[in-house]
């Protein structure tokens, strides 16, 4: 085997080698194929034997889980309104102290979105020799290495490419460029990314003056498109109450953070002592976080953004939305193969912090329009005779369900728009029962992919941009 | 919300509805009134901790609040289970979230004001009237009149709750097909109070209420030294509770002079810690309340 090939064998291995426990290259275990079964079981003999009880203890589950997950939100929006930025007080240090610095730009078709990628890394404030600069190309991708290798000129600059093999994911390239990477420090960027010129410096000052265990900064991740449509200002919000509101409460609360995206900032040791990122998970980086927590690294929010672009085209949303459900349906079940073991490694909080965050997130948008049907069914069938007994508990359960869950929902994504004063997007929040029900297509499409295509990488397309807001 | 020296309103809160809720439990019936005193302390705290952090000092601040508590027989009215602490702690969060929210923007000082708005609606059947006549008190101030876009959003997210609350109320009503009273005790709109001679209606009972309010009212209009976008927030807010108080009137909500008093109180209080910290300030803020007090007992007594 040749230096690339195995290069590329550690790439996609690494991890399920040496913690074969969470690698997703494996779906589901043979007990959690049990404990399904088991589930499926006691459905059909509920069906069978107590349609009408059966009917109501579903129901009632359906709406504890949905305004559970919609509670807890609501707290990490409290906790997470507090402006307490981890880099708020923190000295910078002078140039020749600043360590060198590791930035993975992951970029798969993405020739005409290089110039400005390039340009945007130019504009970084960090001295360019202590700039280590890695464009991860795939090599059969020869429009976006070519443009890489014309435009990314300078010392500081690598053009990598990436072997073809499976799974083409973006998680694969990174592991792919991880053992060459030069920098003490380890930051990823996407390709149409604009972080602010300051973030590297901000990441090293907030990196020593934390303690050994902070192994990962995540930058707060927004839009310089929101206005292009009705769909990207959604989008927006739904980025500004992730970012700005949802995160700060987990790093708060200290419990597993899933890392979002781009701009994850990584003492590289650390990456490397826990082999990169899972190659066969969709979210790798939602994944990322929470192994941080378990093996005792903390993670926390760096006071910095990165400007990325809002997917403004239906298709293009659903593609990436779904990718992410899979990815997180992937992560739960990565992480549920020991409930034990998590409980021992992160606390009894830190769990159901992950039930909540994670699970949650993809329990509420399936549930979401199931809820929807019961209320309008309760609603038709209310009229028939015979249902008044069942059809009362029913219709009051997926009412107060679908009023305090949609209701919190629309005001926390309103309130998104607060923090960054971007209140002139506050008024798009009304319509979020409307995206919330695109979330919850998205999560179907993601349930369906995870059966028949579980490591396929759904890409989006970027460059679409009409026009830049808030940079 | 961090207020002023660090008091936390979260924490206060929290503690005051662990206390409540405990003697509640522990001590029912006749001592429910124990309750209260919690209640009563940290309305007061809330107005001397606002009145320390703008700059009054300690004894100043401890007189302030103490001649505000001291108006006729407000805080006994207060001290009783059907007397208007509650209403006035609620209004007491509302006008310290609205004055930080215009101020700062700050996610929390809106969820609080949405909040406070929307639970005043529960408290009592006068704060669906009251959340009408704040939100163009707020809507008026000169922080969101230089931008209307804005102005409009602040309003839907300081609106949204109150509104999802009047949705949940009716819904219930309908599902019960029925007047269902969330709250009884205080839904019903029965209180000992209310049988006073001192009733809304009565000019000497309104003179008595606003007793406090008008000249730290004035203060603001006569002193342009004084003058701020938050100390005319405050008066706004004041004017609105007035005028609330006279249409629930002229509606047959009828309260007695106390609940406007005792929601006029921390909107005073608030009102005087707004001031712009002149030579003069404490000298006028004090002389003004412990004037009105001594002149409110003094109506009383003649």
């Amino acid at each position: 085997m040749g230096d690339i090939s195995k290069a590329a064998d550690e790439a996609v291995w690494a991890l399920a080698r040496a913690f074969p426990e969470y690698s997703a290259h494996i779906r589901v275990t043979r007990a959690q194929q049990l404990a399904a079964g088991a589930l499926g079981v006691s459905i059909v003999l509920g069906i069978m034997f107590a349609p009408r009880s059966f009917a109501l203890v579903i129901a009632t589950a359906m709406a504890v889980g949905f305004v559970a997950n919609v509670l807890f939100r609501g707290l990490l929006i409290w906790i997470g309104a507090e402006d307490e930025p981890e880099s708020a007080h923190i000295r910078w240090p002078a140039d020749e102290k600043l360590p060198t610095y590791t930035i993975l730009v992951p970029v798969y078709r993405e020739a005409r979105v290089i110039s400005g990628l390039i340009e945007h890394l130019r504009a970084l404030d960090y001295p360019r020799a202590k700039l280590d600069i890695r464009i991860v190309t795939e090599s059969d991708d020869a429009e976006t290495v070519i443009e890489a290798q014309r435009l990314a000129t300078g010392d500081e600059f690598t053009v990598v490419q990436v072997p073809v093999c499976q799974p083409r994911t973006k998680p694969k390239a990174c592991n792919f460029a991880l053992p060459a990477a030069r920098g003490e420090y380890l930051v990823i960027y996407d390709a149409e990314d604009r972080p602010e010129p300051d973030q590297l410096r901000k990441a090293v000052s907030t990196f020593d003056a934390g303690q050994k265990t902070l192994a990962c900064l995540q930058a707060r991740l927004s839009f310089y498109n929101a206005r292009d449509s009705w769909l990207s200002a959604m989008f927006a919000l739904d980025y500004e109450l992730w970012f700005g509101f949802l995160l700060p409460g987990l790093s708060k609360l200290g419990v597993p953070m899933p890392l979002g995206g781009t701009s994850n900032h990584f003492r590289t040791t650390v990456l490397r002592e826990i082999r990169g990122w899972d190659p066969f998970n969709v979210t790798e980086d939602a994944d990322l976080g929470i192994r941080l927590a378990k093996r005792g690294y903390r993670v926390a929010t760096l006071d910095s953004t990165t400007f990325e672009e809002a997917t403004n085209t239906l298709g293009n949303w659903t593609r990436q939305r779904s990718r992410w459900m899979k990815g997180y349906m992937q992560t739960w079940l990565v992480h549920m193969r020991d409930p034990a073991a998590f409980v021992r490694t992160s606390g009894l909080p830190g769990f159901l912090a992950f039930q909540l965050f994670i699970g949650g997130a993809v329990f509420a948008a399936l549930v979401n329009p199931m809820l929807w049907a019961l209320f309008l069914l309760t609603q038709i069938m209310s009229f028939a005779s015979g249902w008044i007994e069942l059809g009362a508990p029913l219709a009051s359960i997926a009412l107060t369900s679908l009023i305090g869950g949609n209701a919190l929902f629309t005001y926390a994504m309103m309130l998104g728009a607060v923090k960054r004063d971007w209140l002139h997007l506050a008024p798009y929040g009304l319509a979020s029962f409307v995206y919330w029900l695109f979330i919850s297509a998205a999560a179907y499409r993601g349930l369906w992919q995870l059966f028949w295509r579980p490591f396929y990488w759904e890409k989006t397309t970027h460059g679409l941009a009409r026009m830049a807001i808030g940079t | 919300m961090t207020l002023g020296r660090g008091l936390n309103l979260s924490a206060l809160l929290l503690a005051l509805a662990a206390i409540s809720a405990v003697l509640l439990i522990v001590v029912p019936g006749s001592l429910t009134a124990l309750y209260l005193v919690p209640a009563v302390v940290v309305l007061a705290a809330l107005v001397f901790e606002r009145l320390r952090a703008s700059r009054y000092s300690w004894s100043i601040a401890a007189a302030l609040t103490a001649a505000l508590f001291a108006q006729p027989n407000l805080l006994s009215m207060l001290l009783r289970p059907e007397g208007p602490v509650w209403f006035a702690l609620v209004v007491c969060i509302i006008a310290i979230s609205a004055a930080d929210s215009l101020e700062r923007r700050d996610p929390r000082s809106i969820i609080l004001l949405g909040l406070s708005l929307a639970i005043l609606m529960v408290v009592d059947p006068i704060g669906t009237l009251l959340a009408a006549f704040v939100l163009p008190a707020l809507l008026l101030q000169p922080m969101l009149q230089r931008d209307r876009q804005k102005a409009f959003a602040f309003a839907l997210l300081v609106l949204f709750l109150p509104a999802a609350m009047l949705l949940l109320q009716s819904q219930l009503r309908i599902a019960s097909a029925a007047d269902v009273p969330l709250w009884p005790p205080l839904m019903t709109g029965k209180n000992i109070i209310s049988s006073a001679q001192s009733h809304i209606s009565s000019p000497a009972a309104w003179l008595l209420a606003s007793a406090m309010f008008s000249p730290a009212a004035l203060l603001h209009f006569v002193w342009p030294a004084m003058r701020c976008d938050a100390s005319r927030l405050y008066v706004w807010l004041g004017f609105a509770i007035m005028a609330t108080f006279a249409v629930a009137d002229l509606l047959g909500l009828r309260h007695d002079a106390f609940w406007l008093a005792a929601s006029l109180l921390p909107v005073t209080g608030g009102l005087l810690a707004s001031l712009k910290p002149t030579r003069n300030r404490e000298f006028a803020a004090t002389s003004a309340t412990l004037f009105c007090m001594v002149g409110g007992w003094a109506t009383l007594a003649l």
